[in-house]
């Protein structure tokens, strides 16, 4: 009878933390997408000048490797030391003359009140330059429901009527795919993966 | 023919059958898309308020009396089953999920319900062993709800980090409250087995 419990629960456990691998689901979900590497191309975006493209797309244009992050620009929170760290990034690919390599975006999830209105103002407050750091937002709520649904992004209404959202830095390859996401204090492992990939 | 240790005589027959009916459709209940969203919305109302009501429920059904009790008393595997249980249920991932998949969330319902009926064999077979297990559980306790009181980091997608950092100090509330029960009730079977020697 003890035999048989253990083995019940242990057979539960390794379900469901896959192998023991998992004890959070934003770990799982990283885990996931390591495997899968998905092409990106279903994140159709609007940027601040209006047109209309998709991530896979713009990697492919550009011939660059890109470090994504999403945000909302009216966030008050962690978005904006996400903005710092894309700053000093900037900064550093200017630097360094990284920008034919490397190219950093932020995506706007909050498809309700963005605009390219609203990104420009941030272009101007963040002192984007246009070559290195791409500002976009998502181009309707199914590009959102997609995001959510294929990439395990979670955006959850707050009461300060912002959001909480998960914060990662994505790599996305020339080809359009997927091939990484780092935590926010990783950005130069993040680095580093895009550059190996861009010789 | 040994009483059960919280039993509650003194309430009219019928009340005490209606109980774990009631508990258990408040209980199930939570988890229905009409009401979803309070245990969506809050970690805290998920696990101090729906797992709790789960394990009562299934404590309070009188299964004690019939046959099926007597299988079931081996207590290393009862104490196995409450330990484990417990700890899948601390998992933030078994939370997540739960919420995410309807599969995971009718296997939530039925363990902890099998762990109220666990939990009422263990207190009517042997009691000093029952409160080492009932206090080996308690410990975990006390130890999940200290992470997820001092984590910076969200531990579950699906909430919010006041929700987590609630539901941890709810967590060790509920721990203290059951190690000063325990205390209680190891003086009181002390103070039983004087008497009888």
């Amino acid at each position: 009878m003890p035999i048989l419990v253990i083995a019940f629960w242990l057979a539960f456990f390794n379900l469901i933390t896959h192998q023991f691998s998992n004890i959070t689901l934003e770990s799982e979900r990283r885990d996931a997408l390591f495997s899968q590497q998905p092409e990106l191309s279903f994140l159709q975006t609007v940027d601040d000048n209006g047109h209309i493209s998709n991530l896979a797309q713009l990697a492919k244009n550009q011939q660059k490797t890109l470090i994504a992050e999403f945000i909302y620009t009216q966030c008050r929170a962690i978005c904006l030391s996400l903005g710092d760290v894309f700053q000093q990034t900037q900064a550093e690919i200017i630097e360094k003359s990284l920008d034919k390599k490397l190219g950093l975006v932020s995506i706007s999830f909050d498809v309700d009140h963005e605009t390219p209105n609203t990104l420009e103002v941030y272009r101007k407050r963040m002192h984007a330059d246009p070559n290195v750091w791409a500002l976009l937002t998502m181009k309707d709520a199914s590009v959102l429901e997609a995001a959510r649904s294929k990439m395990g992004l979670i955006v959850v209404p707050d009461v300060k009527q912002g959001f909480v959202h998960n914060s990662a830095f994505l790599v996305i390859a020339k080809t359009g795919h997927l091939i990484g996401i780092f935590d926010t204090d990783e950005m130069s492992e993040a680095i580093a993966l895009a550059l190996k990939l861009s010789h | 023919m040994l009483t059960p240790a919280f039993s509650k005589n003194h309430y009219p027959a019928y009340l005490k059958k209606a109980l774990p009916i009631f508990m258990l459709i408040l209980a199930i209940g939570l988890s229905l898309p009409q009401v979803r969203h309070l245990i969506e919305s809050s970690m805290a109302v998920h696990m101090l308020v729906q797992m709790p009501l789960l394990i009562f429920a299934g404590y309070s059904f009188d299964i004690t009396k019939q046959k099926v009790s007597y299988k079931l008393n081996t207590s290393a595997a009862q104490w196995l089953w409450i330990y484990l249980t417990t700890m899948f249920w601390m998992l933030p991932i078994s939370l997540d999920k739960a919420l995410i998949y309807p599969v995971w969330d009718i296997f939530k319902i039925l363990t902890l319900l099998i762990t109220g009926i666990v939990l009422k064999v263990v207190f009517q077979s042997h009691r000093l062993l029952a409160l080492f297990f009932i206090g080996s559980t308690v410990m975990m306790l006390f130890f999940a709800g200290f992470n997820y009181q001092q984590s910076d980091v969200r531990l579950c997608n699906a909430y919010l980090i006041e929700s987590q950092k609630i539901t941890g100090s709810g967590l060790i509330i509920v721990a203290s409250a059951l190690l000063l029960f325990l205390f209680w009730k190891i003086k009181q079977e002390l103070a039983a087995s004087e008497m009888r020697g």
